[in-house]
Parts: C-alpha cells; sequence; structure tokens
C-alpha cells in the first residue's frame, strides 16, 4: 500500500498540468445546441491533435496505451484545470469505444474508433425505453433479420444527443421467443438511415439533450452487430460495468473543488441572520466539513478501485458501490449549495446556467445509469451475495 | 375544524377537578402513598365514572357513553395532579378490550375485574424465535384431549412474562389449514408444571422481556377466545390498540421537555449548551416534530370523536414516534458526552439515565412490529400500493 | 500509487485474524475481556510495538500495519487495553524509551483517561492494572499521565461491559507531553477500530439475512432489508478506502496526514454508528438483547466516540486544515 507516483507519473503529471493550461477552452461552454456541438466537437479535435486522446485506449486504435494510473492523473489535471465537460463525446468515449475495443470486430474498430477519438463521430446509446428502464431486459424494440440486413421497429427513449448523433448503440430483441436476457442484439446504427425520427426532451435544467427516438421499419447491415445475434445482453453489460466502473474518475476531483469552492463563498457570504459571515454558522461549517470528509472518500474509493483495476483488469462490482456513493455526495454538495444562496437559486431561467442548472441537473446522477436502488440490487447480489428479489 | 370544547364539557372538566380536589388532593403529592390508597381512589374514579369507561359495570368498569373528548379531559386532568389512571400492562390494554370484543359472557365474568383491579398480571404470548416480523409463521400447537387443550411450543420477546400469573397466547390448532387460518387464541395459566420461563436481558440492562418453554401444558376448554382457528383476526384488534399506543406524543412531549432542561443545564466550553447554534437548531427541529405528531394526535382524536374514517395518519404514529426517540436520543448523547458512557445505576447521578434512552431507542423500533413492517403496512394499508410478494402486514 | 495491500501486509492481517478468531470468537454477547494468553500473544507476535522502532523492542512496521491491526481488533470488539498501550508507547518513545520499551513488552500497562474539560470528574479506564494514562487535552495533544492512585477513584458501571470504568476527581501526575503525530496516530487507529466495527456489523448482519427466514423465504431477499445492507457496505467500502489513504498518508509523513486522517475520523464514526444501528434492526428482537454480540457493537462505538472528542469537535477541525491541493 502506498501513495507514490513513479518518477514517470509525475513527469506525465507535469506535461498534463502544462499542456492543459494553455490549451483548456477560455470561453464557456454553451448550454445546448449547435453551438454546443460545435465546442464539444473542436475541443475533442484539439486534444486528439496534440495526442492527448483516449489516455488508456489502445495505440492501434489512435489511443495512447497508458496505464489507468495515467488515465487518473489525466482526469485529476482535467478537473484541476476547470478543463469542459466533454459532453456530446461522452456517449462515444467512454461507451461505445470501450465496447468496440473489447468485442467490436476488426473491421467495426478501424472504422470507428479513430472517428470516435477525433470527435469526428458523435455517437448515442439507444437502450432505455418507456417500459425497459431499470428492467432494461424488457427491452421490446423488434429487430427482424431480413437478408443481410436487420430491420428494426420499434422506440427508445432517455437518448442523450440522439439529435446530434452520427451513430447509435442500439439494442433491440431479436428473438422474442427466448427468456428476457437472451434474445437481445447489440447494433451499430447509422442514425442518418431511412425511418428514423427523433424529438428532444426539455430538461428541468433547461438543457436539450434527452431525445425520444422512434424506429419504423429502420435497415441496419448485419455486419454492424458486435458480438453475435442474440448475444446483445452481454455485449451491453460490458459495456455498463466499464461505465459503473470508470466513470466516476472524472468526478471525483470536480467534486472535490466543488466544496472547496463553497467554503471560499460560504467565507464571504453573509450567514443565517445576515450578521456573520456564513462560514461563522456551525451547522454551516459542520455540514461543509462533511463533505470534505465524503469527497476525500470518495477520492481514496477511486484509487482502492483503479488499484484494483491495475491489479486484476477489472473495476470489480465495487464499481457499483462508487456509482451508487459519487451520486450521493453530488446530489449533497449540490443541494448544500442551492440551500447557501437561495436568492440565487430562485433567479433562473431556461437556458441560463451556472449552479442553479447544476442544482437541477444533479437529480439525475442517482438515476442516469442505473438508479440507486438498482446500484443498492447490484451490491446486495455481487459484493454481499444476499439472497435473490427477483 | 374546532379546536374548542363545548360548554358542556368545560362543566365537566369542572367536575373532574372537583373530584380530584377531594380524593387526591394536592397536599398528599410528594407523600408516599400505599397500594391500599391507590386502589381506594381508583374504586372512587371508577364509581365517579372517570376509568374504564367503555366496561360494563357487571365487569367493574363504569359503563359510560362513548366520549372521546370526556376521556381526553379525564386523561388531561389525571395527568396534571398525577392522579393514578388505569392499571398499564397487557391485561388492561389488550386482553380486556379482546374479551369486550370476542370474549363469552363467561370469560368476560371470570377475567376482567382481576385484571382490571392489577389482581391478575398477563404476559403477551405472540412471538417464537421462527414467527416474529411474519407472525403468522407461529408453531406452538395446542391439541384439545377431552377438556383440555394440551399445549407444546416455544414463546420468546414475551413482554412482562416475568411477574405475569397469566399468558393470552396464539397457537396452532389447526395444523393443516392455511398459515392464517390455523391459529387460535388461548389463554393459559401460567402457575404450572411444564412452564419455563427464562428472562431475556436487553441491551440496557432491562428484563421485560422473557422467553416461554411450554411442556404438555394445559388450559381448559372453553379458554379459547373467539372460535377455532379465528385466533389471528382475534389478536388484530390488540395489535393494532397497541401500535398506536406508542404512537402517543404525550410521552415525547415530557421526554423533549426534559430534553430541553438538560440543554439549558448543560455547560459546554463555559457556555450553556442551549445557546450553541447547532443544539438550539436541532431542539427546535424536534420540539417542531414532537408538535406536529401531537397535532396529528389531535386530528386523529377529531376524526375518531365523530365517527370518521381516521385514514393513513394512525399508520404512521409508530415510525413517526421511534424517528422522534432517535433524533431526541442522539441530541441528548451529544449533550451528555462523556457520562453517556456510564450505565443508569441505583445512585443515578443525572446525566446517565438518558444512557438508557439512547440505548434504548433502539429496542422500541422493533417493538409491536419492526419499522420495515411499518412501512409495508403503510404502503399497504395506507397508500394502496402492491403488495410486496410475500410480505404480509 | 496502490492501495491494495501487498501479499506481505496480507499474511500479516491473515495471521492476526486468526490468533483474533481463537481467542475472541464471535459467538454470544459476553463482553471479550483482556486475557492474561492475549496479552501474551500480543507482546509475543509484537502488536503492540508493530509501529515502533526495533531499539525499544518494537517491529519497525509502518501506521499502515498498525492500521490493519487495529481494524482487525475492532472487527473482533477486542480489548481496549492494546489501543491504550500503543498510544501509550508511541507516546513516550522518545521521553522515557525505557518505559515504552516495557509497554512493548506488555510488562508495563496503559490506560485512558477521557476528559478535554479543566474541571472534575474525568473518566479513567482500564486503569485498574496500569501504570500510565493517555489523554487527549483540549488543545490535541496526547498526555501521558502515571498511574492513579488507588485511593482517589470511585468505580462504577461502565457502559462498554468489556472495560473497566472509574471516575476520578483529580488527574495523575502528568510525564509527559507527546508529539504532535501522536495525535494523528492515535487517532487514526480509534478510526481503524471503528471502520472494523462497521465492516463486523455489516458482515453479521448479511450472514443473519442469508440464514433467517421469515414469509417462507430469508429475509435477506426482501429489497427493504437488501437496501439497508447496500447501504452499509457503501459506508464501509468509503471507509475502509479513506482509512487505507489516510494511514499510507502517514506512513510517507505527508503535509496532509493530519487531514486525511480527520477526515477519516468524521467518516469511521459515521459509519459505525449507522452500520451497528441498521444491524441491530434487521436482527430484531434478538439484537436487542445482551445475549447476542450486537449490544457490544453498540457501546462499543460510543465509547470510541468519546476518546478522542465526537463528530462535531471533528468536523471543526477538519474545517480549520487548508484543502491539500496536489
Amino acid at each position: 500500500m502506498n501513495l507514490d507516483f513513479s518518477s514517470e507519473e509525475l513527469q506525465f503529471r507535469a506535461e498534463v498540468r502544462e499542456w492543459l493550461e494553455t490549451n483548456r477552452p477560455s470561453a464557456p461552454r454553451p448550454l445546448d445546441g449547435p453551438e454546443m456541438l460545435a465546442f464539444d466537437v473542436e475541443w475533442q479535435k484539439c486534444q486528439f491533435d496534440a495526442g492527448w486522446a483516449g489516455i488508456s485506449w489502445p495505440k492501434a486504435y489512435g489511443g495512447r496505451g497508458l496505464s489507468t494510473v495515467q488515465q487518473l492523473i489525466w482526469h485529476e489535471e482535467y478537473a484541476r484545470a476547470d478543463a469542459p465537460f466533454i459532453g456530446a463525446c461522452f456517449v462515444g468515449i467512454n461507451h461505445a469505444g470501450p465496447t468496440l475495443i473489447q468485442l467490436g470486430s476488426e473491421q467495426q474498430q478501424q472504422e470507428h474508433l479513430p472517428a470516435i477519438l477525433s470527435g469526428q463521430s458523435i455517437w448515442c446509446q439507444g437502450f432505455s425505453e418507456p417500459n425497459a428502464g431499470s428492467d432494461l431486459a424488457a427491452i421490446r424494440t423488434r429487430g427482424v433479420v431480413e437478408g443481410d440486413h436487420l430491420v428494426v421497429d420499434g422506440q427508445k427513449i432517455w437518448t442523450s444527443f440522439a439529435h446530434f448523433a452520427r451513430y447509435q448503440e442500439l439494442l433491440v430483441r431479436t428473438d422474442p421467443a427466448q427468456p428476457r436476457h437472451k434474445g437481445l442484439t447489440w447494433i451499430i446504427c447509422d442514425m442518418l438511415a431511412p425511418g428514423i425520427s427523433i424529438r428532444p426532451i426539455r430538461e428541468m435544467s433547461g438543457e436539450l439533450h434527452f431525445c425520444e427516438v422512434f424506429y419504423d421499419a429502420v435497415r441496419i447491415p448485419l455486419r454492424n452487430v458486435v458480438g453475435a445475434v442474440n448475444d446483445g445482453w452481454r455485449t451491453a453489460m460490458s459495456t455498463l460495468s466499464f461505465e459503473r466502473g470508470t466513470a466516476f474518475l472524472a468526478e471525483q476531483v470536480g467534486l472535490a473543488r466543488e466544496v472547496e469552492r463553497l467554503i471560499a463563498l460560504a467565507m464571504e457570504l453573509p450567514g443565517p441572520g445576515g450578521r456573520r459571515a456564513a462560514i461563522d454558522d456551525d451547522e454551516i461549517a459542520r455540514k461543509l466539513a462533511d463533505l470534505r470528509a465524503q469527497v476525500a472518500a470518495l477520492r481514496s474509493m477511486a484509487y482502492a478501485v483503479i488499484s484494483r483495476a491495475e491489479r486484476s483488469g477489472s473495476p470489480g462490482p465495487e464499481g457499483s458501490i462508487v456509482k451508487l456513493y459519487v451520486s450521493q455526495v453530488s446530489q449533497a454538495i449540490q443541494q448544500f449549495a442551492a440551500d447557501l444562496t437561495p436568492m440565487q437559486t430562485l433567479n433562473f431561467s431556461y437556458g441560463s446556467t451556472g449552479p442553479v442548472c447544476e442544482y437541477l441537473r444533479s437529480y439525475a446522477a442517482s438515476i442516469a445509469g442505473g438508479s440507486s436502488d438498482i446500484q443498492r440490487e447490484i451490491i446486495a447480489d455481487r459484493v454481499l451475495s444476499l439472497p435473490r428479489s427477483r | 375544524m374546532d379546536l374548542n370544547i363545548n360548554e358542556s364539557d368545560i362543566g365537566f372538566r369542572d367536575e373532574v377537578r372537583a373530584f380530584l380536589a377531594s380524593c387526591w388532593p394536592k397536599a398528599d403529592k410528594q407523600r408516599n402513598r400505599s397500594q391500599k390508597d391507590i386502589a381506594l381512589f381508583r374504586q372512587r374514579a371508577i364509581e365517579a365514572g372517570y376509568l374504564y369507561r367503555s366496561i360494563p359495570r357487571r365487569y367493574g368498569g363504569s359503563e359510560q357513553a362513548y366520549n372521546i373528548i370526556r376521556a381526553e379531559i379525564i386523561r388531561e386532568e389525571f395527568g396534571r395532579v398525577r392522579a393514578p389512571m388505569e392499571v398499564s400492562g397487557n391485561g388492561t390494554s389488550m386482553l380486556v378490550p379482546t374479551l369486550l370484543d370476542c370474549g363469552t359472557e363467561w370469560q368476560r365474568e371470570q377475567f376482567i375485574r382481576p385484571t382490571i383491579s392489577g389482581e391478575y398480571v398477563w404476559a403477551q404470548g405472540y412471538s417464537e424465535p421462527g414467527a416474529g416480523s411474519d407472525l403468522a409463521a407461529l408453531k406452538t400447537s395446542a391439541v384439545l384431549t377431552g377438556d383440555q387443550w394440551v399445549i407444546n411450543g416455544h414463546k420468546i420477546w414475551t413482554t412482562d412474562v416475568l411477574k405475569a400469573q397469566f399468558m393470552f397466547a396464539l397457537v396452532r390448532t389447526e395444523p393443516d389449514a392455511p398459515k392464517h387460518k390455523g391459529i387460535s387464541y388461548l389463554l393459559i395459566d401460567l402457575r404450572q408444571p411444564g412452564v419455563t420461563v427464562r428472562p431475556l436481558k436487553q441491551l440496557h440492562g432491562g428484563e421485560e422481556f422473557g422467553e416461554v418453554f411450554l411442556e404438555n401444558v394445559k388450559t381448559p376448554a372453553d379458554w379459547i377466545v373467539g372460535n377455532r382457528g379465528e385466533g389471528w383476526s382475534v389478536s388484530k384488534t390488540t395489535l393494532k390498540h397497541e401500535r398506536s399506543s406508542i404512537g402517543n406524543a404525550k410521552s415525547y412531549m415530557a421526554m423533549y421537555a426534559r430534553l430541553y432542561e438538560l440543554a439549558a443545564g448543560t455547560t459546554r466550553s463555559g457556555l450553556p449548551a442551549i445557546q450553541d447554534p447547532v443544539i438550539r437548531v436541532e431542539l427546535a427541529r424536534i420540539e417542531a416534530l414532537v408538535l406536529s405528531q401531537q397535532y396529528s394526535s389531535y386530528r386523529q382524536f377529531s376524526r375518531a370523536a365523530v365517527g370518521k374514517d381516521p385514514g393513513l395518519s394512525p399508520l404512521l404514529n409508530k415510525l413517526v414516534c421511534t424517528g422522534i426517540g432517535h433524533r431526541i436520543a442522539a441530541l441528548a448523547q451529544e449533550l451528555i458526552a462523556e457520562s453517556g458512557l456510564l450505565l443508569p445505576s441505583a445512585q443515578v447521578r443525572g446525566a446517565e439515565k438518558w444512557v438508557n434512552q439512547i440505548v434504548g431507542s433502539l429496542g422500541v423500533a422493533i417493538a409491536g412490529g419492526s419499522s420495515n413492517i411499518q412501512r409495508n403496512i403503510i404502503a399497504e394499508r395506507g397508500l394502496d400500493l402492491p403488495r410486496a410478494q410475500g410480505e404480509g402486514a | 500509487m496502490d492501495l491494495l495491500l501487498t501479499s506481505e501486509q496480507e499474511q500479516i492481517v491473515e495471521a492476526i485474524a486468526a490468533v483474533l478468531g481463537d481467542e475472541l470468537p464471535l459467538t454470544g454477547g459476553h463482553p471479550r475481556r483482556m486475557t492474561r494468553s492475549l496479552w501474551q500473544l500480543a507482546s509475543d507476535l509484537g502488536w503492540i510495538g508493530l509501529g515502533l522502532p526495533m531499539s525499544v523492542g518494537g517491529m519497525q512496521a509502518s501506521t499502515v500495519e498498525e492500521a490493519l491491526l487495529f481494524h482487525k481488533i475492532g472487527y473482533h470488539c477486542g480489548p481496549m487495553e492494546l489501543l491504550f498501550s500503543v498510544i501509550a508507547a508511541h507516546a513516550a518513545k522518545d521521553s522515557n524509551p525505557a518505559l515504552c520499551e516495557r509497554l512493548v513488552k506488555g510488562e508495563a500497562r496503559a490506560g485512558y483517561l477521557i476528559g478535554t474539560s479543566l474541571n472534575p470528574p474525568w473518566l479513567a479506564l482500564a486503569m485498574a492494572n496500569a501504570e500510565v494514562a493517555v489523554r487527549l487535552d483540549a488543545n490535541d495533544q496526547m498526555i501521558l499521565h502515571g498511574a492513579v492512585p488507588l485511593t482517589s477513584h470511585e468505580q462504577i458501571c461502565g457502559l462498554d461491559p468489556a472495560v473497566d470504568t472509574m471516575s476520578i476527581d483529580a488527574l495523575p501526575q502528568i510525564l509527559c507531553v507527546a508529539p504532535a503525530n501522536v495525535t494523528s496516530r492515535g487517532l487514526l487507529l480509534v478510526a481503524a477500530m471503528e471502520a472494523g466495527l462497521a465492516r463486523l456489523a455489516l458482515d453479521l448482519a448479511c450472514e443473519h439475512a442469508k440464514v433467517r427466514e421469515q414469509f417462507g423465504k430469508a429475509i435477506g431477499s426482501f429489497q427493504a432489508v437488501r437496501h439497508a445492507c447496500a447501504d452499509m457496505a457503501v459506508r464501509s467500502e468509503a471507509v475502509d478506502s479513506q482509512l487505507a489513504f489516510a494511514a499510507a498518508s502517514l506512513a510517507k509523513e505527508s503535509d496532509s496526514a493530519f487531514y486525511e486522517v480527520r477526515a477519516l475520523k468524521c467518516l469511521s464514526i459515521d459509519a459505525a454508528y449507522r452500520n451497528v444501528r441498521s444491524a441491530i434492526q434487521i436482527f430484531g428482537a434478538i439484537g436487542v438483547t445482551d445475549e447476542h454480540v450486537m449490544h457490544l457493537l453498540l457501546k462499543r462505538t460510543h465509547l470510541l466516540d468519546a476518546l478522542f472528542g465526537n463528530r462535531s469537535h471533528q468536523l471543526d477541525r477538519l474545517l480549520a486544515y487548508p484543502f491539500p491541493d496536489s
């Protein structure tokens, strides 16, 4: 057990820090719309051109082929530099890319991975449906094999950035006769294919990311299947476990910085009653200290998971524990922030950014990527081996 | 809504006060009264119509018309001068209402009078090692042999069993019936061979619970309350009674008052703890919770007084009150600091007596149906949510 | 960077667990008092001197190994006397190496005085056979005291039945003021015990949930119980990770070690209380008897909470430190 970084890692950190300091965008990230898309794509391309995209992706696919620890260092420095949210490139970089690296064919990898890394192709995720949310295996969107194509009919929902995406990782039911988890297929869907229509759904934070996607006899070549036909559940789970295991890496440093920002803010703002600074109120002070302790633990949990991934190649089921904790901590922070500046919280209109938007957005943290209760179920099953409830 | 009391009830309050002034004079408050004095007072109070109002005179009660407002006035006025109320315990709170509802004439005559006078003490024999939250899984059996029941089994978490002469128990008499339908409600004399009682010490040292082993224990055939196989529904009335009595906010009001005194009397870093903003805020929150529960009980009470469906609120009582108990305990712990590491002893020095509340508040969350069972009851009966598979409430 | 145990550390943990499993099996509600054989084992195996230099008979291991030891002791609701002796030995290391060496060998024993205030009474723990006592003063300094004179105390009943508790009206003579890092080491080890205890509550609750059946199935298949267990697991994972980070920070004498240890203590006491309370609820009535081990966990948590200042105190101190930015 040690906290020491190797000289190579320290050198890497210094390089990352220097590059981000000079190159991170200085303009704020637009909330949504084509401006946001252009911003996200340009920033991704900038990282790619300088050789900073895909730190832990294999070199063969345009990545750097570095360790998880170096990826952690990248995320730490990224948050430290206040670099912008990855945005529209999220699904490609964090889901589709890793899935293709693990299970894609040589041709699929060659075709898509470099385009994902360079920001050239935007991806979205077509998993959830109106009647398949927490119970993802209840998917009903149909895929029927006709010759060398899959013909898809049905509907997906909560698909972030579908209206900007060129490709979609799509999960459909290809064999209704088989039990729930069997009979699904994971396929790369070209979002420009005829028969696809998209309706965006506005979130309470004012953003326009979510979409409903409708499929009317959409024809997708069978060579786009990743894994095998009727073996899509396994492919999907490899993506989800990747997300649950490592997606928090980017968040923990940002949350720690957010707490420090709130502490600084509490020193300036008047507290309840208006006579002293907010931080002189014991209740506020202890709440802030409590948040400090929680983000410290979050950092330590992230380190532990990375250590495990370095040794065994997988973050392990503890990833679900971290996912649950991250969403709890981030909601606690955003709710505290909203309480600390009640007047600013009330000052909101669609299109505004900043703390209110972050606060409203934080409600999604315990829902997206598997709700907190689903995480508890996973923990009960896989970490604690309790008897199954379903 | 009307929080005022009408004139006839105000007159009633004066009557009660006059009665107490003559039969329970204030000057006597400090003097230790004998058991005999107390029994005599109760007798007079019954004659005056103040105690055991729902129990007919022929069984020793005062047989008064149902008037929930007057009952509340009596509680308030007796409480004010700390006059003895009805005898407490499982017998009066659980068995007597059950006998009045489901018992035979003979059973009422035989058992009610000595129970309300405190002569008969009753244990409640419900839970078993394999039947806690899932009470209907109980296995203790009773077989009718000639003119008596022969009982074998094991009861646990039996309240008051150490001082009781009798037990009302749920036992399985119809082994082939579905689990809720095979249970009967029997009365058992514990003073006989085959009954073995073992005390169960609780984590704060109290011994209110015991376990009872029953080996070929006998009880007369007509000591069954209700019909064979109806014990489950017979017991429902009493369980409901117990759950709502735990929900009474009055005791938490008194506990809050003591907590307030503790905060006012504790010094921290040279200042009274009550001046510490964090302590003040938490005290205020607890007071708000206690008051809101008090108002909820008024609402329940008003609805009951006019015969309206009490709705969701009574189902919440236990969960809300155990939550309040936990918060009171947590703040008390913060206030008494290291004194919390002392066990209350004969020469209790002050702060340590809170340890019972701090440690004991955990037990309240389990007795009378655990908090998770309470949540199931609220979800199913109160909110009409679909019943969880296999989780009976 | 590696936050997992090395294979050598894993062996140490297994060895400790084997000894404690033999000496202090987790059955029944009787208190796990310090025994003569455990004193003997603890000194033979070098537990007390684990983190002390060889010059005083120590093993020269780091705070990491010490934290692992006390995590296991906490997990077995083990005796407090070992903790007090380790803190006292560290406190005496520089100023009184002879005393330190005797503590390491188990020849001298230490107790603990609770009470930061200037006014009596103070609580004295495990002082019956102790010749020194440690105490944390109001400035967060560890003070090493001499023995409690036999005339000045009143034996009283302690909440934790495994620890002798007495009330004293005069503090015994001060032997020395320990270096500042003894406070953070003590905090770390108390937190390690709390973390172990939180983990024990989780494991016991899960074990019970797997075998206890109601409504025809194991209660661990009901989501209300499963989710309570999952929340306990989250708290334990957070605390154990932070324990590893804080112990490693202290071992490398990092500038942020105080910060990390203080953050740990805020989390560990919270996890201990919440996991124990949750576990008692899962055990139901069995959990509130003094015949089952759960009551020892609850009472021990209260005791540990009192040793280095309660959670509010820890939070106040944590906020006072500057944020350690890498």
